[in-house]
């Protein structure tokens, strides 16, 4: 059933990419207002394209957005679709996206590039979220790969070429390996349709799945930060400027862990039961290596980046459980970790080093940031408060959703998790006592009269962090705003395939 | 058929000759003027592009389907396109030339481009074997002389060398291979040595003849391990030429290889329950292939010099369209035509714009192109449609063109070939490339240079670079349309 | 019923109050006083109303406020009050703006040191009125987060070692209770208290975590055994039950006087409350099968926290382990309410007597705890920091009226017959001791050594020779009075008339007792 007005929101993909073409034509002031005109007009459609959703969400759960012909000769289409769980992180792109021009209004080196690549690669992400078409799929996959690299190799800090190149790699690894058992599937199933709705219904021979599935799971699961496929991530995120890291965190590891769930886990029902176990172990691991390394790290944002595996453990944790409250409340994560991950980025990349120039905890400690920074310092305890899972934030029901879901099928998981909830308490109130409050005593009148030659946080830098813990604070206190999108979800035919297959 | 038919059926040839002709007097008229250079350069290049333009207006209107015995020439929808390929390519070529080249003998160059593309145009379309000899000499004896056309630079006369001598070697090989193939057959129409062939039992002299065979063609397309001329002829050439034999060279080439295999060597098998059920040819292209992609792509990783780095990646992707070749008698040559010229294509923009900041800097090494986006964004710009096609990026042509390799040599069905490696190992080492692609980019966008002068582009190599960046993202945009006409 | 949301309101309020207070006094700390504590008086209204409007005679819960979250997860916002948590409700009532006024000297707070007590207050009166084991959560989660804060900044010179440990004990337990929690949703579906407690009563969450989470039929009893303490943990560490005070005597000691009277007053009742509002209706069988092992453990802190008391040369320090030895009781209490009954005459009156004692426990132990750290505040104040025992000597004969309401609290807290702390332990002791005798002997042990640290303590600051340099120490100010005297005046009420408290809570000590008394395993 196509509904016409849910075409509202295939403007989100229209307008970034015309987006970056505009900004590019711009003179290089104007940029940083176009990309913020065109963010929020995305957040617009974004929100009225949920919106649409919702009403239409009863009757047709999967709403088919655009089909027509592109390839024939090899059974590609531009096929466009949206279900709750699209649509959720299509919202988390829409915010996210906003927030990181809010972010990088700062950037004066090469303005339009920057913004233009930004669009770029938001565009991609957009389309991801949007294809039903495999290889649209990985057209928009890889779309998203080659703006990081320029994000992050020019715009970025500590080790950007390496740390650009690295990510880089590791997304182009991903992307061929899911590509390989992608072509595979396409080649099993008789070759002729790349259409994700067909392949998913034909019964793939066992023997097959049992090597496929690993193969395109982990080629997304890359991207998703997987242990032990992670170590991109924290030195991407370091590298990266502080709108390429909160979009690194916020988006892109989404893109990872949406093609496990949307592409590799109905693909290959039989070959994910086999899986599930081990793959959800490896999620267990992630969540407890990841907070353990941060809990020793002694740069600040490497804290936030090692934090982002343990919270993306989780998603993966999620996805394994194969029920409904488990892979409602990975979404969730995604949802939930995207935008206060995004935040921390946003606090230590753009309000704590641009004024500070260093993110040493050690340096950081004697500067006792809270009475220079006290926004800054309420930020970020909100933020880790909302990242280490309390209640009343987004990250609380994500947590406590997979950890249900985790309950019902493997329970000891569960209780590693909860370790791993434990965990990020720790290493999120290490971080923010030495980043902000310092040890010693109260003897540093030297160093806070420095610190008051500081620039003032800016307005761009104010709506941003407000505009993502109010989403945080919104999705935790009314989870239902997320799950009314996301439950209807569960009733489309993929996600059908991954519950029904776990139960049988 | 009369003669007046034939000359219709050879109407692009005869077209191109007669341009040939008169570049040779206008261009001796305007040096005996004593005419500047430049002008000559402009003459010469505008008369090209009229050649190609004429030909190509005959391609599309006058040449009727034709077929002459023994298959000497058997004209095809396909081959006719892929002569329009080539005539882009060579007033690409052209037009790249004619603000880079250094030479007195202007007049020359063009013509003998002109003549090189008349030999690829018969190797698209013969299928006689002795007919393909020749025009594949022709092709390539004119290559040898323009790969030497840099008469100041001592890297270019040892680049003809080395391209004669290896090309030589080749053709050799090649020939000796054919005559053996005669031997056994009787025939040169490859169609009827394809039908004797598929019913004659394994023998050492078939098993020669097919090994010769494929190392000639191995050398003609630079496939590892009988690349050594390549890095050397690409280095040392004059860009354009560079360009046009990574290039044209190249389609016509696989065109040609592609038809002699598929139609002439069906069923020759290694053994009858040997390694590999398939073809004799089909493995012997597997361990080229394998090769190619392997030594192309981790050769290129230590390149500081952007031509040897795109020798090493044209070795690479010759690598890639061999695996295109494996899957044609199946699937037909679709998957590697569609790669062989939107590669060129790219290949063609990448030297363009090597020429481009060789001739503003003198130097082709990594470093030359440091800050580019500054100097010359459009450039830049076009640089990078040109290396992400190469290095496989959607929405570029390069992405869908290994995309449609890669899928069909898995839609062939049956054990043989290790399929799935062989398309893992495509995959695996297509990101290996990524590596040297981006260290190109990063020098463009990523580095910034102090002493930044803009690099100004002359009009041609403008719309040279703008069209085949053009070209190579509609072709990723909308493969429908070319698949349609290879 | 009612229309409107009291109890909703009993917590926004505050949290209103203190988003302005952070908002518009975040500079001046003196206006900010003044604005905290009147803002901090304004529940009073509310629960003036509550108490006037509660039905003593009900043992069900009032002011029920019921309202969809997350229906998918069963989750509600759900609020009640019933005799067990309306005691706590006028306690947090009664000890925040007494805090506030405990610390008015104090020249380093500023706004958010108020607005911080202001959203502990209102997280408070959450946990104390939630019915739904997600508000509840939230609640008692948001209430560590002000509560580490404030011990951080504003605390004493060791803060970082007090709080880091304080909080990451507490979260240790919190996420030991939310998976517990979450193994009993999957298994029975919900997560509201009454239905919980309904579903303990009957039996049902045995089987149904068996069914639910158990391998093997040997599981059947291991998972709900390792839900209970999952549980345990969460509530213990808050109250604190030995092994798990650690963190408590240098969070008591380094936190401002403000912020100490309300950790003891307030948040360690919070953990008493967990005690009996989650583990004994829901796991009562579990309990009784670990009844000995609890019950030593309840013992062991009541003993061994007089015994740390005693040799503590820190008043704070000491009056902190003072606080783990009266909380013991409420949980030797609550344990015994769990014990066997069959053999004893009348189980059902003596174990209404017992949970009746541990809330008038909780209530006076609040009032006199928070007095005694009132006092201590203002001993640190005058003493230039100082608040060692050996420190200070005969200040009777300088300010005796200090010494007076000093001594009150201390007798309250003590257990002196007339004031408010008898009524707890005495209720408690004469329950226990029917219901299981020797955990009731052994606590008595830990009473004696309790009058034998405070009476120290009272020799030691207010009697001898009074040294030199405190001759100018000055007897309390009119202020100081005034701020004192309505908790003087409530121990004696307490202790004169506890009929008062005991009428609010005995109708649901009778009906939990009723049921306990019968549960037969």
């Amino acid at each position: 059933m196509v509904v016409e007005v849910m075409d509202m929101i295939l403007w989100t993909l229209y307008f970034s990419f015309l987006g970056a073409v505009l900004v590019l034509l711009l003179p290089g002031r104007a940029a940083k207002w176009a990309a913020l005109s065109v963010a929020v007009a995305t957040l617009a459609a974004a929100f009225a394209g949920a919106s649409e959703y919702m009403s239409v969400s009863a009757q047709a759960p999967w709403v088919t957005l655009a089909k027509s012909p592109w390839i024939p000769s090899l059974g590609i289409s531009w096929h466009l679709a949206a279900d709750g769980i699209s649509i959720t992180l299509v919202l988390l792109t829409a915010l996210a996206s906003v927030a990181g021009v809010l972010f990088s209004w700062n950037v004066a080196h090469r303005p339009k590039e920057f913004f233009a690549l930004y669009l770029t690669l938001i565009g991609g992400v957009y389309g991801v979220f949007f294809s039903v078409d495999l290889f649209l799929f990985m057209v928009f996959y890889e779309i998203a790969i080659i703006p990081k690299y320029f994000l992050i190799a020019v715009w970025g800090s500590t080790r950007r070429e390496y740390g650009a190149m690295k990510l880089a790699l590791y997304s182009f690894i991903g992307s061929a390996l899911s590509l390989a058992g992608i072509l595979a599937a396409y080649a099993v199933a008789g070759g002729h349709t790349f259409d994700l709705l067909e392949l998913a219904s034909y019964p793939f021979p066992p023997q097959f799945q049992y090597w496929a599935f690993p193969l395109v799971f982990v080629g997304f699961a890359i991207l998703a930060g997987m242990w032990p496929f992670h170590t991109w991530a924290p030195t991407g995120h370091v590298a990266a400027p502080t709108a390429a890291s909160m979009l690194l965190a916020g988006v892109v590891m989404k893109l990872g862990a949406y093609g496990c769930l949307r592409v590799a886990m109905p693909l290959f029902p039989i070959g994910l039961e086999e899986w599930s176990l081990f793959f959800a172990g490896l999620g267990v691991v992630g969540i407890i290596y990841g907070a353990l390394v941060a809990l020793a790290q002694t740069d600040f944002k490497f804290v936030i980046g090692y934090s982002s595996v343990s919270h993306m453990g989780f998603v993966i944790l999620g996805l394994m459980t194969l029920n409904a409250v488990g892979l409602q409340g990975a979404v969730m994560q995604m949802f939930s970790h995207g935008v206060i991950a995004g935040l921390l980025f946003a606090v230590v990349g753009r309000m704590v080093y641009d004024r500070t120039h260093t993110r040493e905890l050690s340096e950081l400690g004697p500067m006792q940031l809270y009475r220079s920074m006290p926004f800054v310092t309420v930020v970020f305890v909100l933020a880790g408060l909302a990242s280490m899972g309390l209640p009343g934030f987004s990250g609380f029901v994500a947590e406590l959703m997979i950890v249900v879901g985790a309950w019902r099928g493997i329970p000891w998981m569960a209780v590693m998790a909860g370790l791993g909830i434990l965990l990020a308490a720790a290493y999120t109130l290490r971080v923010m006592q030495l980043a902000f409050f310092g040890y010693g005593d109260n003897s540093s009148e030297n160093s806070h009269s420095d610190m008051s030659k500081i620039d003032a946080i800016s307005w761009p830098e104010k709506t941003g962090a407000v505009l993502l813990l109010a989403a945080s604070l919104c999705v935790g206190l009314r989870p239902s705003l997320l799950l009314d999108l996301i439950a209807p979800a569960m009733n489309t035919p993929l996600v059908q395939v991954i519950l029904k297959g776990a139960g049988s | 058929m009369n003669y007046g038919d034939l000359l219709r059926a050879f109407s692009a040839e005869t077209l191109l000759v007669l341009f040939a002709g008169v570049i040779a007097f206008a261009d001796g008229w305007l040096a005996r003027k004593g005419r500047a250079e430049q002008l000559r350069h402009q003459i010469a290049s505008g008369l090209l592009l009229l050649a190609c333009a004429g030909a190509g207006w005959s391609l599309v209107r006058v040449t009727p389907p034709c077929m002459l015995p023994d298959g000497m020439i058997v004209s095809t929808d396909v081959g006719i396109h892929l002569k329009g390929v080539i005539l882009v390519l060579l007033s690409f070529t052209g037009l790249i030339a004619a603000g880079t080249v250094r030479t007195h003998h202007i007049g020359e160059f063009y013509i003998l481009l002109i003549l090189s593309a008349i030999g690829m145009f018969v190797m698209l379309s013969t299928e006689n074997l002795l007919m393909a000899f020749v025009a594949l000499e022709l092709a390539s004896i004119a290559l040898y002389i323009l790969a030497g056309f840099d008469k100041k630079d001592v890297r270019s006369a040892e680049a003809a060398m080395k391209y004669f001598l290896f090309g030589g070697v080749a053709a050799a090989f090649l020939l000796f291979g054919l005559s053996l193939v005669y031997g056994l057959t009787g025939s040169l129409d490859v169609r009827v040595v394809g039908r004797s062939l598929s019913h004659m039992p394994a023998s050492p002299l078939l098993l020669t003849a097919t090994v010769m065979v494929m190392a000639g063609f191995a050398f003609k397309i630079a496939a590892a391990p009988f690349h050594l001329w390549a890095p050397d002829a690409y280095e040392g050439a004059p860009v354009s030429v560079a360009a046009f034999v990574a290039s044209a060279s190249k389609v016509a080439g696989f065109a040609l290889f592609v038809k002699l295999l598929t139609v002439g060597f069906p069923g020759t098998f290694l053994t009858r329950n040997g390694l590999w059920d398939a073809p004799s040819w089909m493995s012997l292209a597997v361990l080229l292939s394998v090769f190619s992609m392997i030594w192309g792509n981790v050769a290129a990783l230590k390149q500081k010099s952007v031509k040897r780095l795109l020798a090493y990646s044209a070795v690479a992707h010759a690598g890639y369209m061999l695996i295109g070749v494996l899957a044609a008698p199946k699937l037909g040559s679709n998957a590697l035509l569609y790669y062989a010229v939107t590669y060129a294509l790219a290949t063609v923009g990448a030297f363009g714009a090597v020429a481009a900041v060789e001739k503003s800097c003198g130097s082709d090494k990594l470093d030359a192109f440091a800050g580019l986006m500054r100097r010359s964004p459009f450039l830049a710009i076009c640089m990078a449609a040109f290396i992400l096609s190469l290095a496989g990026i959607p929405p570029l042509a390069g992405f869908f063109g290994k995309f449609y390799l890669f899928a069909a040599i898995l839609k062939m069905d049956g054990s043989s070939l290790c399929r799935f490696w062989l398309a893992g190992l495509a995959l695996a080492t297509s990101c290996v490339s990524l590596y040297y692609y981006l260290q190109i980019l990063k020098q463009v966008f990523v580095v910034e240079k102090e002493d930044a002068d803009t690099i100004g582009l002359d009009t041609p190599l403008r719309w040279v670079l703008g069209l085949a960046a053009a070209g190579v993202l509609a072709a990723g945009l909308f493969p429908e349309a070319l698949l349609r006409v290879l | 019923m009612t229309q409107t949301p009291w109890l909703s309101l009993l917590i926004f309020v505050p949290w209103v109050m203190a988003l302005g207070l952070a908002c518009f006094y975040r500079k001046d700390g003196d206006a900010a006083k003044k604005a905290a504590l009147v803002f901090s008086l304004l529940p009073a209204l509310v629960t003036l109303f509550l108490v006037g409007h509660f039905d003593a005679a009900r043992a069900g819960m009032q002011f029920v406020e019921r309202h969809d979250w997350i229906p998918s997860l069963a989750v509600e916002y759900c609020l009640g009050l019933d005799g067990f948590s309306l005691p706590l409700v006028i306690l947090t009532t009664i000890l925040v703006p007494f805090a506030i006024l405990a610390s008015w000297q104090e020249k380093k707070t500023d706004g958010v040191f108020y607005a911080l007590i202001l959203f502990l207050q209102g997280n408070l009166y959450g946990v104390f009125t939630a019915l739904n084991f997600f508000p509840w959560f939230l609640f008692w989660e948001m209430s560590l987060i002000p509560a580490f804060f404030l011990i951080r900044i504003w605390g004493g010179q060791g803060r970082i070692a007090a709080a880091t440990p304080f909080f990451i004990y507490t979260m240790l337990g919190s996420a030991a209770m939310l998976l517990s929690f979450l193994a009993l949703y999957i298994s029975v579906g919900t997560f509201d208290f009454v239905k919980l407690a309904e579903l303990g009563r009957t039996g049902v969450i045995e089987g149904a975590l068996y069914a639910n989470l158990g391998l093997t039929p040997a599981d059947s009893n291991m998972w709900v055994t390792l839900v209970f303490f999952g549980v345990l943990l969460g509530v213990a560490v808050k109250v604190p039950l030995f092994p798990f005070h650690s963190w408590l005597p240098a969070a008591y000691a380094e936190a401002p006087t403000s912020v100490t009277i309300l950790l003891t007053g307030a948040l360690s009742k919070m953990g008493v409350y967990g005690f009996l509002r989650l583990l004994l209706p829901i796991f009562p069988g579990v309990i009784r099968e670990w009844l000995e092992v609890l019950l030593a453990l309840a013992l062991a802190g009541i003993i061994f926290s007089a015994f740390a008391a005693l040799f503590q040369k820190d008043l704070k320090r000491m009056l902190a382990y003072s606080s783990i030895n009266h909380l013991g009781y409420c949980l030797l209490g609550i344990f015994a309410a769990a014990a066997s009954t069959h053999e004893v005459a009348g189980a059902a009156t003596e174990i209404a007597a017992t949970l009746n004692g541990v809330v008038v426990q909780m209530f006076s132990h609040g009032i006199s705890a928070a007095a005694l750290f009132c006092f201590v505040g203002w001993i640190e104040t005058r003493g230039g920091g100082l608040r060692g025992l050996e420190d200070f000597g005969g200040l009777r004969k300088a300010a005796p009226i200090f010494c007076g309401l000093f001594g009150i609290s201390a007798f309250s807290s003590l257990g002196l017959p007339g004031l408010n702390g008898f009524i707890g332990e005495f209720l408690i002791f004469k329950g226990v001791f029917a219901l299981v005798p020797w955990a009731a002997v052994g606590a008595t042990v830990g009473l004696l050594v309790t009058a034998l640290f405070l009476l120290t303590c009272m020799e030691k600051v207010f009697h001898g020779p009074l040294p030199e340099k405190w001759e100018k120490w000055p007897d309390l100010s009119l202020f100081e009075r005034v701020t004192m005297l309505p908790l003087a005046a409530l121990m004696f009420v307490i202790g004169l008339c506890p009929q008062m408290l005991v009428g609010l809570v005995n109708p649901c000590s009778t009906r939990m007792a009723e049921w306990l008394s019968r549960l037969w395993i």
